[in-house]
């Protein structure tokens, strides 16, 4: 089994550690860690906000392989 | 919420039917004559992530790894590989699943199933089977089972990571008088950590109690190698200077030498040789960039409540602050260094037997990344709901933990 590409390599590592790092800032509890349930908790709302919203229709949108805004 | 910004789809984490390829079946010679054009296909369109939809039993891990080969190949222009998105749609078993959580991002539907196994030989034709040939086989097939271990551990060591760093709080809260996931001091055990997890684990529910056990034994014999690397009389093995054999002869003598002393309490020498093992890795330094890019990312939720109140306390002076974020900083590497041997402990359990999983139990084992329609934690939803930071807050912000 080939090995996954090293740590940091890629530019999907890059993204990634950009948005954990908004989020630590953005969601920093006062003892310095991440309030990680706050985080999801905001995040569940904005996905059943957007689905609300959403005819099923158009739920494949985004599937072309190029991203959208979903506007929540 | 702190940022009311579209949810922005991502396509690096989201499954695609129009540029996917689909494992079916048994794995075998057919099924990659058939697949390689498409993927070629596939690649020779554009550098974009390819889905590799799965269902299949295994099959041959030639053809299995001859699969992922094409699928990570870069092309004439030396371009970057492209991103390979693996979808569960069914059945991932054996070299199904190797193929599963070798994915970029790695997806299970919530009724699929995945089985993980050791190798298996088959003999296709009458064999003249002697205790040599049986005994040749039976050492080959335990240096695959190793190989395969270490290889499922780099592949998936991050996804249990992002499931150790979302639990945390909820390990520390399990007990208000409890110590948390390592304790109050700062020495992080293997054991420890697979007894936390486990008990969060069973506390909820999530896996079930055979596959908890294997996280038992995992703690507990990473514990004992990584107490037995620990050992003075190992550490000067290491400084000196010298070629790698002589080193690995030198440490299977203490091994042994070690054996002898415990005798009358350890007696089996398949764990000897997993010791051995282990050893090697550490002594050939494959878990050093590992472990460096663990602490990068991961260290911030490896604090424990002690550590954070330190960091912040008023009271303390600008130079026992910046002592106490180095302290941190060491005890995240060792923390990320017990992390990391007792994950890949775990692994390689996962090669000695049959372990049948749902898509759940294997998203809480941190071996894929997201079970499609569940409201589980994963690094789709963290990237593509990740807050701007309000400039207000970017300016001002001094993170303790961020060094």
């Amino acid at each position: 089994m080939p090995i996954a590409r090293p740590y940091g390599e890629t530019e999907a590592d890059r993204e990634f550690d950009d948005a954990l790092r908004r989020i630590r800032i953005v969601y920093r509890n006062e003892d310095g860690s991440t309030d990680w349930d706050r985080f999801y908790e905001d995040v569940h709302r904005r996905e059943e906000a957007a689905k609300a919203r959403k005819p099923a229709a158009s739920r494949t949108e985004g599937q072309d392989g190029r991203a959208s805004a979903d506007p929540a | 919420m702190a940022e009311q910004a579209p949810i922005r789809r991502d396509p690096k984490y989201r499954s695609n039917h129009n540029r996917s390829v689909s494992i079916s079946g048994i794995i075998d010679d057919t099924l990659v004559s058939r697949l390689l054009p498409e993927i070629v296909k596939l690649q020779d369109a554009s550098r974009e992530p390819i889905t590799v939809y799965i269902d299949s039993p295994g099959g041959d891990t030639e053809s299995a790894r001859l699969l992922l080969d094409a699928l990570r190949a870069s092309d004439q222009d030396r371009s970057e590989q492209c991103r390979l998105i693996t979808v569960a749609l069914g059945e991932a078993s054996s070299a199904a699943s190797d193929i599963l959580m070798a994915g970029d991002y790695a997806l299970a539907y919530p009724y699929s199933r995945i089985l993980c196994h050791g190798m298996r030989h088959f003999i296709s034709r009458p064999t003249a089977l002697t205790r040599d040939i049986a005994a040749s086989f039976a050492k080959d097939m335990a240096g695959l089972d190793e190989e395969f271990a270490i290889t499922l551990a780099r592949n998936c060591i991050n996804r249990f990571m992002f499931r150790i760093s979302r639990v945390w709080r909820a390990i520390e809260s399990l007990d208000d008088i409890g110590a948390g996931l390592f304790g109050d001091n700062d020495v992080p055990t293997a054991r420890g950590i697979a007894q936390e997890f486990h008990r969060f684990l069973k506390t909820n529910g999530f896996v079930r109690e055979a596959v908890l056990e294997q996280l038992d034994v995992a703690g507990l014999s990473a514990n004992s190698v990584i107490l037995f690397a620990g050992r003075n009389d190992l550490l000067n093995v290491l400084k000196t200077k010298g070629d790698v054999t002589a080193k690995k002869e030198a440490i299977r003598t203490s091994i042994l030498n070690d054996a002898l002393a415990k005798a009358s309490s350890e007696t089996d020498f398949g764990s000897l040789e997993s010791k051995y093992q282990l050893l090697s890795d550490f002594l050939e330094k494959h878990h050093v960039d590992v472990i460096g890019g663990l602490v990068s990312r991961w260290s911030t939720d490896l604090y424990g409540r002690l550590d954070r109140q330190s960091a912040t306390s008023a009271k303390l002076s600008e130079e026992e602050h910046s002592s106490n974020l180095i302290r941190m900083r060491i005890t995240a590497h060792l923390r990320c260094f017990s992390l990391w041997f007792f994950f890949v402990f775990f692994c390689r359990q996962l090669q000695t037997g049959d372990f049948p999983m749902t898509a759940t139990e294997a998203y809480w084992l941190g071996l894929i990344d997201e079970v499609i329609g569940l409201d589980f934690a994963s690094p789709r939803r963290l990237v593509e709901n990740a807050p701007d930071i309000p400039p207000s807050l970017n300016e001002g912000f001094q993170g303790a933990f961020h060094s």
